[in-house]
């Protein structure tokens, strides 16, 4: 029959060794009069014995965690080494490429179309950079003149 | 005895000082999941997965809490996940009719088992934890409340009901037995 004072947490605290004395007292009197907590301390403590073994761990986990170290390794070196600096390498040359492509102001069509023209005489050089150059010869012609 | 040193020489990849971590910390990362997951195939993936994450992360410790309870942390984790992956993967296989299979190997596994798996096999998962790092770890309440982000009183009041739980859980196997 069931303990009508059953007390789970003090029967707990007890077997965990956390009652204060007074405490202690109190429970250890109660135990002698009652079979069911005794029996219910008894069982629990036994439980605990069964379930507290211990096994140790076989050495082929260790040689399964290494291999999996060194298959992390290898490829944080791929990374690292080779893939890293393999695109670092392809973002240059395609931004070199690029901007070199940019930086031409005629592309190879206009130029051929420039050479035709010029056979058939028209000017060579840009009509803005002549338009330019005419300006600061009209202003050097001028301050020559001054001087 | 693992110091500082050692942990912070493992976060540089030297494999000594990790060796030196294993063997420290191996038996209770071992214990934790052989004990929660009940059975050794499951234990050994689960423990080289723990100290692969670590090996990967432990550069990441920046010692606000002791190591054993961030590592108890990791291998708590990393069970519950593979728990739950484990457990999929069954669900899986019993939707492609392979039920009557699987049922036959989950009968021999446990002819296999001694009485202590046996009894922790039946327990809730939550419960299982709390009773392998309470009575095989032999952490304290305030550390298994550390280790899982759990309130004291709730850690206590689980693990009482986790006992209750285990020694209902006896009687029933004693009279399978």
């Amino acid at each position: 029959m069931k303990c009508k004072d059953f007390n789970m947490e003090m029967i707990n605290r007890y077997i965990d060794g956390e009652l204060n004395p007074e405490e202690k007292i109190r429970l250890r009197n109660h135990l002698e009069k009652c079979k069911y907590c005794r029996n219910y301390i008894r069982e629990i403590r036994d439980i605990i014995s069964v379930v507290k073994e211990r096994r140790e761990v076989p050495d082929r986990v260790w040689e399964r965690i290494k291999k999996r170290i060194h298959l992390f390794n290898r490829k944080r070196f791929v990374c690292r080494f080779i893939f890293v600096p393999a695109v670092a390498v392809a973002v240059f040359l395609f931004a070199f490429i690029f901007s070199a492509k940019k930086g031409m102001d005629i592309s190879v069509d206009d130029y051929i179309q420039k050479q035709l023209g010029y056979l058939n005489g028209e000017p060579l050089i840009d009509s803005r950079y002549l338009e330019v150059k005419s300006e600061e010869y009209v202003v050097d012609s001028l301050l020559n003149d001054e001087l | 005895m693992i110091t500082e040193n050692i942990i912070l020489n493992a976060g540089k990849r030297d494999p000594d000082a990790f060796q030196r971590i294993y063997l420290e910390f191996k038996d209770f990362v071992w214990n934790i999941a052989l004990k929660t997951t009940g059975n050794q195939t499951h234990a050994e993936d689960v423990t080289s997965e723990v100290f692969i994450r670590l090996f990967k992360n432990i550069r990441k410790f920046e010692f606000r809490s002791s190591f054993k309870t961030y590592l108890y942390r990791v291998t708590v984790n990393t069970t519950l996940n593979y728990l739950k992956k484990e457990n999929r993967r069954k669900t899986k296989h019993l939707n492609e009719d392979f039920k009557e299979l699987r049922d036959c190997q989950i009968k021999h596994e446990f002819d296999e088992k001694d009485l202590a798996d046996k009894l922790l096999s039946k327990l809730d998962i939550n419960k299982r934890i709390l009773i392998v790092l309470r009575e095989i770890e032999g952490l304290s309440y305030d550390e298994i409340a550390r280790t899982l982000n759990m309130n004291l009183g709730t850690v206590k009041t689980n693990i009482y009901r986790a006992r209750d739980r285990l020694r209902k859980i006896y009687e029933e196997v004693k009279d399978e037995m």
